[in-house]
């Protein structure tokens, strides 16, 4: 009898004291979170600090990104660690909300949350392009004899929109491979993350399509006969899209330069894809100080060059072919060759190449 | 009267006392006894040596510097595990290898500034004509501080400058920033170069960093400032480019020589420090000043390329081409290992190593047809020319691309020993970095000239008599010089060159970060994932983050020791 009287009392106390000892420790979850992000607005990978400004025994987050979206199935947060603090930085432009939870465990053991959101602005300088060039434009036999030296036309930015693409005059050829009149031209690119995808728009057809770097051969610069600019955009797994027009511009080059019906060797300066040297043998005594060139740039191909959209000049005095005298009596002479996309007004559109004129008397 | 008097010889009994009461220590021995002569500072530099020599320094250095690159897959991408995490890129803050491998560099850095804080406490008296000597024990120590500041910047970014004289009350010091720090090796290296021996070490001394070795470092560290992966301002890396050339005109081509303002950069980079007191820091003799000249000949002859197949070979250490090599072998003793019994090549050849390293089909196929592949990788389920000239080694086949490196391999021909000295950087190396200088400075020709001398060596292993049977995969015509072309494309064709060169020298992934290129590097491997004979699958690449991963994360111990102190890296 006594011992179950002892059970008995023992359950009672056991009973009395469970309840009391966790509502000693329960703390009502209220949520409540700062960021470090000036009016809301960070930057892609910038580090983004969370602090906990509320009350509960544990803290998570969703980050709102891809993944980790609050509510969606399938999609998980961080948990906060023991400082209440919690580090993050995002890999796309966008906006996310992001959803701060607090918890508490009560007295009958069950878990009460509290959450607080707020909604942050993540902007991206390169709007997730990192790099581009149009690929294997052109096969490079001069240079290499293997055959497997391509020209690739690296993209350099103009602003945030517009992407230059300088293309070799070599490449300006009526083929069916490596040309850049090619329909089947493939783009190479980085993008800030795996999960953004590039488009191209292709006029014809009025359409977006998908473009994956070094894969896809459909792309095209050419609107007839003519380059034209070309739009893309890319788009961030978040569905952030920004746009950019890509121009590719022929680098100027003297295809024809004689003197005294002499016609002159061109050659590329191998290092280089925008200097020509020019060769040319007089007969001896020729008065090199006052000589007139005659000379021609791209062929006058009229799909380039309408006259007007190229300058050739040496030390700034505009050369004109046939009319201008040049003095070669102190060596060779530079020209400075400029151009510009033909059919665009905006004069960043362009490209400049050096051509050194060197005579040599027999 | 009598009182006083009494009292005036208690005092006195008392003060006489004063020496009873406090003893010289006889039982331990401070920082500064122990260091007042040559012979034990010598010890000191030996401790940071051991450092490079230790197991958990190569292991790292193999991990972190090639075993996750375009060149390596490691049978431990497919188990679970730290290695694991840090190959996939799937690791928390609290990785255990990459909290070792901060430990590893900072306990290096620590015992070189032991010798450094205690190079004034050799006493004169026992310095007399080994002044010389004590100024090459100082000039390494800095190199090899200057070394391991160089892996930690390139592994987690800007790190925390180690003061030679630590406080008690300031030991967690803020990190620097990547500029600051590379700032830091800089001023190392090129202090060094007025300190270290300008003539090769003989061989019964041998391990030894000598001037060329700082030269060549130095150059490297100047290429990297100058790299578009690495976070210094558009001036410093025009700038960085620049003083790299003139150290490689006065190294590599003997075409100058510098004065030692040159050498120091001493007008833009001591502001706060007198030429007298720069000097009696550094032990500099008074004979020489700012505008000393250091001649090139001094310098310019004392490497050379040797043969290939040489060059891993123990006839290969501490040979012409070594720049820096850490010694596993005991030369002047008995010709046994002198590598505390931790085997270098168990990392490439034995599956039951921390990191089982194997080459991966991409580094095999560039090297198709170069003469080089059959000295450098072997694959394991066939028994190849080379290989069979000994036994197969222990190979665990069907990992990754069933090929492995065999540089690090000890033949048994070669003796018992289990030790094969580690390479940190050869000739060949420097030559490609320069030749990478040149050509971004415009002078193509030249660097092209570079990367032939490097071909040139590679083709004579088809000719050779010796080694020709087992290059069955090219024929000497067939593997061309390099050919002058444009800027980009020469600038493709050397960093290719140095990949093949330098294939599982551990190495290749820093290379690829100094690039900017880790993205594309880590799609490439997603793309070539190879199928594992077990079922495992590989996820390579998968989790890598760009703008992240580049760098990895201070481990969180370093941040909690800290007490916040020391910042984590942007998004861990």
């Amino acid at each position: 009898m006594k011992r179950i009287v002892n059970i008995f009392l023992s359950a009672v106390l056991f009973c009395s004291c469970h309840n009391s000892y966790l509502d000693e420790y329960y703390i009502a979850a209220e949520a409540s979170f700062s960021v470090t992000a000036e009016d809301l607005h960070v930057r892609t990978l910038e580090s983004v600090l969370f602090t906990n400004k509320g009350k509960g025994q544990t803290y998570s987050i969703f980050t709102g990104d891809t993944g980790h979206k609050y509510g969606q199935t399938g999609n998980t947060g961080f948990a906060v660690g023991s400082n209440g603090c919690f580090s993050y930085s995002y890999r796309e432009p966008g906006k996310y909300t992001v959803v701060w939870i607090a918890s508490s465990v009560d007295s009958k053991g069950s878990v009460i949350s509290d959450i607080d959101s707020l909604v942050l602005d993540v902007a991206d300088m390169s709007g997730g392009l990192d790099n581009l060039s149009i690929y294997k434009i052109y096969r490079m036999d001069d240079y290499d004899e293997t055959h497997n030296t391509y020209y690739h036309s690296l993209a350099r930015s103009i602003d945030d929109s517009i992407l230059l693409c300088p293309i070799i005059y070599e490449a300006w050829r009526s083929a069916k491979i490596n040309t850049i009149k090619s329909a089947k031209l493939q783009l190479k690119y980085q993008l800030t993350s795996p999960s953004a995808a590039l488009y191209w728009y292709k006029r014809e057809t009025e359409e977006w399509l998908s473009l994956r770097s070094e894969t896809d051969n459909i792309f095209s610069v050419m609107d007839g006969e003519r380059i034209a600019l070309q739009r893309i955009k890319v788009v961030t797994g978040s569905g952030y899209e920004t746009y950019y027009n890509i121009a590719a511009v022929m680098i100027p080059k003297l295809t024809s330069y004689q003197i005294n019906g002499v016609e002159g060797e061109i050659s590329h300066v191998k290092t280089s894809y925008d200097e020509y040297e020019i060769r040319l043998t007089l007969p001896a005594g020729t008065d090199v100080s006052n000589l007139c060139p005659e000379f021609m740039l791209m062929e006058n191909d009229a799909n380039l060059y309408d006259g007007t959209n190229a300058m050739v000049s040496i030390d700034g005095i505009v050369q004109q072919s046939g009319v201008s005298n040049v003095d070669f009596s102190k060596g060779e002479v530079i020209y400075d060759l400029h151009y510009q996309m033909l059919g665009y007004a905006d004069a960043r559109l362009s490209t400049d190449s050096k051509v050194k004129v060197i005579i040599d008397l027999q | 009267m009598k009182k006083s008097i009494e009292i005036i010889l208690i005092s006195l009994v008392m003060l006489s006392c004063d020496s009873y009461f406090e003893p010289s220590y006889t039982g331990s021995i401070t920082e500064s006894e122990y260091y007042d002569n040559l012979n034990n500072l010598r010890f000191g530099l030996n401790a940071v040596y051991n450092v490079l020599q230790s197991k958990d320094y190569q292991v790292s250095e193999l991990l972190f510097g090639e075993a996750f690159s375009d060149n390596m897959w490691t049978s431990q991408d497919v188990t679970t595990g730290a290695v694991y995490d840090v190959v996939n890129f799937t690791f928390s803050t609290d990785n255990t290898y990459i909290l070792r491998r901060y430990e590893v560099n900072y306990s290096g850095i620590n015992k070189a500034n032991q010798v450094i804080r205690s190079i004034g406490n050799v006493k004169k008296k026992d310095i007399g004509s080994t002044q010389k000597e004590l100024r090459e024990v100082y000039g390494q120590a800095k190199v090899l501080r200057a070394l391991f500041y160089f892996n930690l910047v390139r592994t987690y970014g800007g790190v925390s400058l180690q003061q030679e004289n630590p406080e008690l009350g300031k030991l967690a010091i803020p990190r620097s920033t990547e500029e600051e720090t590379y700032a830091y090796i800089e001023k190392d290296l090129r202090e060094s170069l007025l300190l270290l021996r300008r003539s090769r070490y003989t061989l019964d001394e041998c391990g030894q960093i000598d001037m060329s070795g700082a030269l060549g470092l130095l150059m490297k560290v100047l290429l990297y400032e100058a790299s578009p992966g690495i976070r210094t301002s558009e001036a410093t890396k025009v700038r960085k480019l620049a003083e790299a050339l003139k150290i490689g005109q006065f190294f590599i081509e003997g075409s100058r020589s510098m004065t030692i303002r040159e050498l120091l950069c001493y007008d833009t980079d001591y502001k706060d420090e007198s030429w007298e007191d720069l000097q009696k820091r550094l032990l500099v003799d008074p004979l020489y000043n700012l505008d000393s000249e250091v001649s090139s000949a001094d310098i310019v002859n004392q490497h050379r390329l040797i043969d290939f197949d040489k060059i891993f070979r123990l006839a290969g250490e501490f040979s012409e081409e070594s720049l820096i090599e850490i010694n596993h072998y005991s030369f002047a003793g008995s010709g046994s290992s002198a590598d505390e019994g931790w085997k270098l090549y168990d990392n490439m050849l034995n599956g039951g190593s921390p990191v089982f390293a194997t080459c991966s089909k991409a580094i095999g196929n560039l090297m198709q047809k170069d003469p080089r592949k059959v000295f450098s990788i072997t694959e394991a389920q066939n028994k190849d020319d080379y290989i069979s000239q000994e036994e197969i080694p222990d190979f665990t086949k069907g990992v990754g691309d069933k090929l492995l490196y065999s540089k690090y391999y000890v033949f048994p021909s070669e003796g018992a020993h289990s030790g094969r000295n580690y390479r940190i950087m050869r000739y060949a190396e420097a030559l490609l970095i320069y030749a990478e200088i040149l050509n971004s400075t415009g002078n193509t020709q030249r660097a092209v000239d570079y990367v032939n001398m490097v071909r040139a060596r590679a083709r004579k292993l088809i000719t050779d008599s010796e080694n020709s049977r087992f290059v069955t995969n090219v024929t000497a015509p067939s593997f061309a010089d390099l050919a002058i072309g444009p800027t980009d494309i020469v600038h493709e064709a050397i960093l290719q060159e140095k990949r093949v060169e330098m294939c599982g020298e551990w190495d290749r992934w820093y290379e690829v970060c100094r690039l900017d290129r880790c993205s594309e590097c880590m799609e490439a491997q997603l793309r070539s994932l190879p199928v594992e004979a077990s079922g495992n699958v590989r996820i390579r690449g998968k989790y890598f983050k760009k703008g992240i991963n580049e760098r990895f994360p201070i481990p969180q111990k370093e941040i909690f020791l800290s007490n916040g102190v020391i910042e984590q890296n942007p998004g861990y």
